[in-house]
C-alpha cells in the first residue's frame, strides 16, 4: 500500500491537515525527520492523515539554521504531542503552539540538544541540569493542588499527574508522562531489520503483537515481501490472543478502581488462563518474540492450537458470567455510569483511538478500516456504544472480548497448513518511507519507517494509540471526583511504556 | 471483688492480644472470597513487628504534633475498649465514663489523627483528614442517637447497666425500636472502622483513599501504632454493638463456667463483626464518595426512628 508523499510547503502543512480532517479523516501522525542522511541538507516534518482513499503523506522541508513552521495545533488539536515532541527530539518549532513546555524531554535536558538530529550520537549523555518543571495550575479561593506520583503507592509505571481541585471536584488535571523515554527510535536507527525487532516489540510488554506486527508490515511494505497465508491467519490468531487478554485483564482493572473484589480476582484468573495459552501457543506468555517481518519467527505450536478450542469455550462462558456478575452489581454500574463523560466531538477533536473512540460513538477501527493480515477475508464486527462514560467503555471492551474469541474460532477453523515465514524480497532503496497501522487493544497504532542503506532503519516513529489517547484521559477528569480518577483512568487503561518509548 | 478483677483482666489481655488476629480473620475471609489462599491469620501480627523495626520518617513540615498524635490515638482507644464490657458485665474501668465518654474518646482519637495528617504538609494527608472529618460529622450523630436508643431502654447511659439489663431482659430486650437502633450501629461500624461501601482498607490508589490517606505519611513504629490502634477499634465496636445490642453471655461472676461461656460468646460476636467486614469488603463496590452522606444519613434516620419508636409507642 505504499502511498506517494506530497511535498507542501510548510505554511500550507496545517491547513491541508485540517482540511484533510474536516473532509473525514483521521489524524495519523507527524514524524520529524532530519533529511541529511538521505541526501538532503536540511530537517523535514511530515504529516499523515487518513482518508477514505488510503492514507495522504504531506512533507514540508524545513531549513536547518530555522527549522520552524506554524503549528497545526489550534487546527488540528490531536497534533499538539506530535509537534511538541519533534520540537523536543528534533529542534523543530511548531510557531505559535498552545502549548509549547517540554514533553519528551523534561526540563532538566539542556536546550538545543536534539537526540534525534543525525549529528548527535547514539551515546551522547548532555550534562543534566536542574529541573525547573512548570505545572499548570489553576488559582483561586478554595482551589487547591493535589500532586501525584510519579511514584505510585502501587506498582504501576511512572506518570506525574497534577490536579487543580476544588472540594472534591477536579477543575483540571495536567498529566505529566515521559518518565521512561528510553531513546528507542534512536537505538533502531543504523540497525538492521530483524536486529531492530526485538526493540521495538518491547517498546511495551503487554502490546507486544501490535508493535510487532506494525513493524512487521511496514518491512515487508518496503521489502515488497508477500508472506505466507499461514502467516496471514496466525498473526489474526496472535493480535486476537492479545486484545483479549488486555481487554479481559482491563475489565478486572477497572473493578478494582471500585473496589470490586470478586470481579478482580475472577477476571485476574481468566487473564492468567489466557497468558498460560499464549505460553502453550508461542512458548511466551506475553506473545513476545512470534511475530517477525516475512511472518513468523516460528511455526505455533501444534500442542498449543489443539487445546485452544475447548480452553476458549471454557474462557468464553467464564468471561460472560463474570461481566454479567459486573452489570448485576448496582453498586458497580451506578460508579461507572456517567463517570468520565467523553463526548463524540472531544474525542473526534482530541483524535481517540480504540476502546476510548468507540465508546464515544466514533466508528473507528483498522481491522475494517485498513485491513491488514487476513482481516480482509473476516467479517470483523466493530463494536460503538454511545455513551461516552465508564460504563461504555466497559461495554466495548466486554463486546470486543467475545467478538475476540468468535475471530480466534474463526481463524482456527481456516488457517491453512503451509510454510510459516518467507525471506524478505528486495532491498528497500535509501530513503524509501512505509507507514503501517495496526488495531491494538487501545486502538490504531501507526508506526513510520524509513531505509537507510543496505537494509538498515534510516528512521523509525512508533505512535501508540496510549500516545493518542493520553489527552483524551485528561479532558475526561475534569468535572469529576478526585476519587473517580483512578477508575476513569482504569477505564482508558493506558500504557505508559508505549507512550514513552 | 476479685471476681471483677480477674474478669477485668481478662478483658485487657483478650482485646490487647487479640486485636490483630481479627484484621487476620477479615482478610482470611475476604480471601477466601475470592478463591485466594490469603496471607496468614498472624500476618498483622507481623506487620506491626516489621513496622516497629523500621525507622520513622517524619516531613520537615511536622511539629511536635506527628511524634505525639500515635500515643494519643492509641491511648484513647485503649482507654475506650475498657470501658466497654466485653467478658464480665462490669468493664475494665468501671465507673470511669458511660457511652458518651466512649463517643467522646472515638471523637478524640480521630480529631488528633486528622491533625496529624494535615501535620506532615502534605496533599494526601490533607485530602484524607477532610474527608474523614467530613465523613465524621455524620458518623457521630448517627452513633450518638443509635447508641441513645439501648441507653433508654435500659434508663442509663452507663454500658456496663446497659449490658446487665439487657442480659436480665432476655429476648424481651430485642424490641423492634432497639433493631431499628442496632441497624443504625451497624451501617456507622462499618464507616467507623473503613471498610466497604465507605472504603477499601486494601487500595493503593492514593486518590481513593480515606483512614489510609491520613496514615499515608507514618512509617516504622509510628505507623504501627497508628495501625494497632485501628486493629483494636474494630474490637473496640465490635464489642460495643455487643454490649449494647446483643447483650448475651457477660459473666457477672468470675466463675470458670461463666468466664468460659463470656470468652466464647465474645469470640464469637467479635468474629463475627470481622467475617461480616470481610464479606462486604469482598462482595460490595465502593460508592461514589458524594453518596455516602446519604448511607451515613440513613444510619442517622434509623437511630432517630427507633428513638421515636422507643418514646412514643410503649410496648
Amino acid at each position: 500500500m505504499a502511498e506517494p508523499v506530497e511535498h507542501i510547503a510548510p505554511v500550507a502543512l496545517g491547513p491541508r491537515v485540517a482540511e484533510l480532517i474536516a473532509d473525514g479523516g483521521h489524524f495519523v501522525m507527524l514524524v520529524g525527520l532530519d533529511e541529511r542522511s538521505v541526501g538532503g541538507d536540511g530537517l523535514a516534518i511530515e504529516a499523515v492523515v487518513a482518508t477514505q482513499s488510503g492514507l495522504a503523506r504531506l512533507r514540508a522541508q524545513l531549513p536547518l539554521t530555522n527549522p520552524s513552521y506554524p503549528t497545526m495545533s489550534r487546527m488540528v488539536p490531536a497534533a499538539h504531542w506530535d509537534e511538541r515532541e519533534a520540537k523536543d527530539l528534533l529542534g523543530i518549532v511548531p510557531i505559535g503552539h498552545p502549548d509549547p513546555r517540554r514533553l519528551v524531554l523534561h526540563e532538566q535536558w539542556p536546550s538545543g540538544y536534539a537526540p534525534l538530529r543525525k549529528d548527535v550520537p547514539v551515546d551522547r549523555q548532555p550534562a543534566l541540569g536542574d529541573h525547573h518543571f512548570v505545572p499548570f495550575e489553576v488559582h483561586g479561593e478554595g482551589v487547591y493542588q493535589l500532586p501525584v506520583g510519579p511514584i505510585h503507592a502501587g506498582v504501576i509505571e511512572p506518570g506525574h499527574f497534577r490536579f487543580s481541585a476544588i472540594g472534591e471536584r477536579v477543575l483540571h488535571l495536567d498529566a505529566r508522562l515521559f518518565f521512561v523515554h528510553r531513546g528507542l527510535e534512536k537505538l533502531v536507527e543504523g540497525r538492521t531489520f530483524a536486529r531492530a525487532l526485538p526493540i521495538v516489540e518491547r517498546a511495551c510488554g503487554v502490546c507486544t503483537v501490535t508493535h510487532a506486527l506494525a513493524y512487521a508490515q511496514a518491512v515487508e511494505s518496503l521489502t515488497r515481501t508477500t508472506i505466507p497465508d499461514r502467516a496471514r491467519w496466525a498473526r489474526v490468531l496472535l493480535a486476537e490472543l492479545e486484545r483479549l487478554y488486555n481487554h479481559v485483564g482491563d475489565l478486572g482493572n477497572m473493578c478494582a478502581g471500585v473496589g470490586f473484589q470478586p470481579a478482580i480476582s475472577r477476571l485476574g484468573w481468566l487473564r492468567e488462563r489466557l497468558l498460560q495459552l499464549n505460553d502453550a501457543l508461542t512458548g511466551h506468555r506475553y506473545l513476545t518474540g512470534i511475530v517477525a517481518p516475512g511472518g513468523l519467527a516460528a511455526d505455533l505450536s501444534p500442542d498449543g492450537l489443539a487445546i485452544l478450542p475447548a480452553a476458549l469455550d471454557d474462557i468464553g462462558a467464564e468471561l460472560a458470567a463474570a461481566v454479567r456478575s459486573i452489570i448485576r452489581s448496582e453498586g458497580v454500574m451506578d460508579r461507572f455510569q456517567g463517570t468520565g463523560l467523553v463526548g463524540p466531538a472531544e474525542a473526534r477533536t482530541l483524535g481517540a483511538l480504540g476502546v476510548a473512540a468507540r465508546a464515544s460513538g466514533l466508528l473507528l477501527d483498522l481491522r475494517a478500516d485498513r485491513p491488514y493480515a487476513a482481516y480482509g477475508e473476516l467479517d470483523v464486527s466493530t463494536t460503538v456504544f454511545h455513551g461516552g462514560d465508564v460504563a461504555a467503555r466497559f461495554h466495548v471492551r466486554a463486546q470486543e472480548a467475545h467478538e475476540a474469541l468468535r475471530l480466534v474460532r474463526e481463524v482456527l477453523h481456516e488457517m491453512p497448513d503451509g510454510p510459516f515465514r518467507a525471506p524478505l524480497a528486495a532491498v528497500p532503496a535509501t530513503g524509501a518511507s512505509e507507514v503501517a497501522g495496526v488495531e491494538g487493544p487501545r486502538g490504531a497504532s501507526w508506526l513510520w519507517l524509513r531505509a537507510g542503506p543496505d537494509g538498515t532503519i534510516d528512521r523509525l516513529r512508533l505512535r501508540s494509540a496510549s500516545f493518542a489517547n493520553w489527552p483524551v484521559v485528561a479532558a475526561a477528569v475534569p468535572g469529576n471526583l478526585v476519587p473517580d480518577f483512578p477508575l476513569i483512568n482504569k477505564s482508558f487503561e493506558l500504557c505508559y511504556a508505549c507512550t514513552d518509548r | 471483688m476479685a471476681g471483677s478483677l480477674v474478669l477485668g483482666a481478662l478483658q485487657v489481655a483478650g482485646t490487647l492480644l487479640l486485636a490483630p488476629l481479627l484484621f487476620g480473620v477479615t482478610k482470611r475471609v475476604k480471601a477466601r472470597l475470592q478463591y485466594r489462599r490469603g496471607p496468614s491469620l498472624l500476618q498483622p501480627y507481623r506487620d506491626l513487628a516489621k513496622w516497629w523495626r523500621k525507622e520513622s520518617v517524619e516531613s520537615d513540615a511536622a511539629s511536635p504534633l506527628t511524634a505525639a498524635a500515635p500515643a494519643i490515638v492509641l491511648a484513647s482507644v485503649v482507654v475506650a475498649t475498657f470501658l466497654v464490657p466485653m467478658v464480665g458485665i462490669v468493664p475494665p474501668l468501671d465507673g470511669w465514663g458511660d457511652l458518651l465518654v466512649v463517643i467522646g474518646l472515638l471523637a478524640l482519637g480521630r480529631f488528633v489523627l486528622a491533625l496529624s495528617a494535615l501535620d506532615a504538609g502534605s496533599a494526601f494527608g490533607g485530602m484524607g483528614s477532610s474527608r474523614e472529618v467530613a465523613i465524621a460529622t455524620l458518623v457521630e450523630p448517627a452513633l450518638l442517637l443509635a447508641l441513645a436508643g439501648a441507653a433508654l431502654a435500659a434508663r442509663s447511659t452507663d454500658l456496663g447497666t446497659i449490658a446487665g439489663v439487657g442480659q436480665a431482659a432476655g429476648l424481651s430486650w430485642y424490641t423492634p425500636a432497639l433493631l431499628l437502633s442496632a441497624a443504625a450501629f451497624a451501617i456507622v461500624a462499618v464507616a467507623e472502622t473503613g471498610h466497604e461501601p465507605v472504603e477499601n482498607p486494601d487500595t493503593h490508589l492514593e486518590l481513593t483513599m480515606i483512614h489510609e490517606g491520613m496514615l499515608l505519611e507514618a512509617s516504622g513504629p509510628r505507623l504501627a501504632i497508628l495501625m494497632y490502634a485501628a486493629e483494636l477499634k474494630l474490637v473496640l465496636v465490635a464489642g460495643l454493638f455487643g454490649a449494647a445490642f446483643l447483650p448475651v453471655g457477660l459473666a457477672r461472676t468470675a466463675s470458670p463456667v461463666e468466664i468460659l461461656v463470656a470468652l466464647g460468646a465474645t469470640l464469637a460476636k467479635v468474629a463475627g463483626a470481622a467475617v461480616a467486614l470481610g464479606i462486604l469488603d469482598a462482595t460490595l463496590a465502593k460508592m461514589r464518595i458524594l453518596a455516602l452522606p446519604g448511607l451515613l444519613t440513613t444510619a442517622s434516620l434509623l437511630g432517630a426512628v427507633g428513638l421515636a419508636v422507643r418514646l412514643w409507642l410503649p410496648s
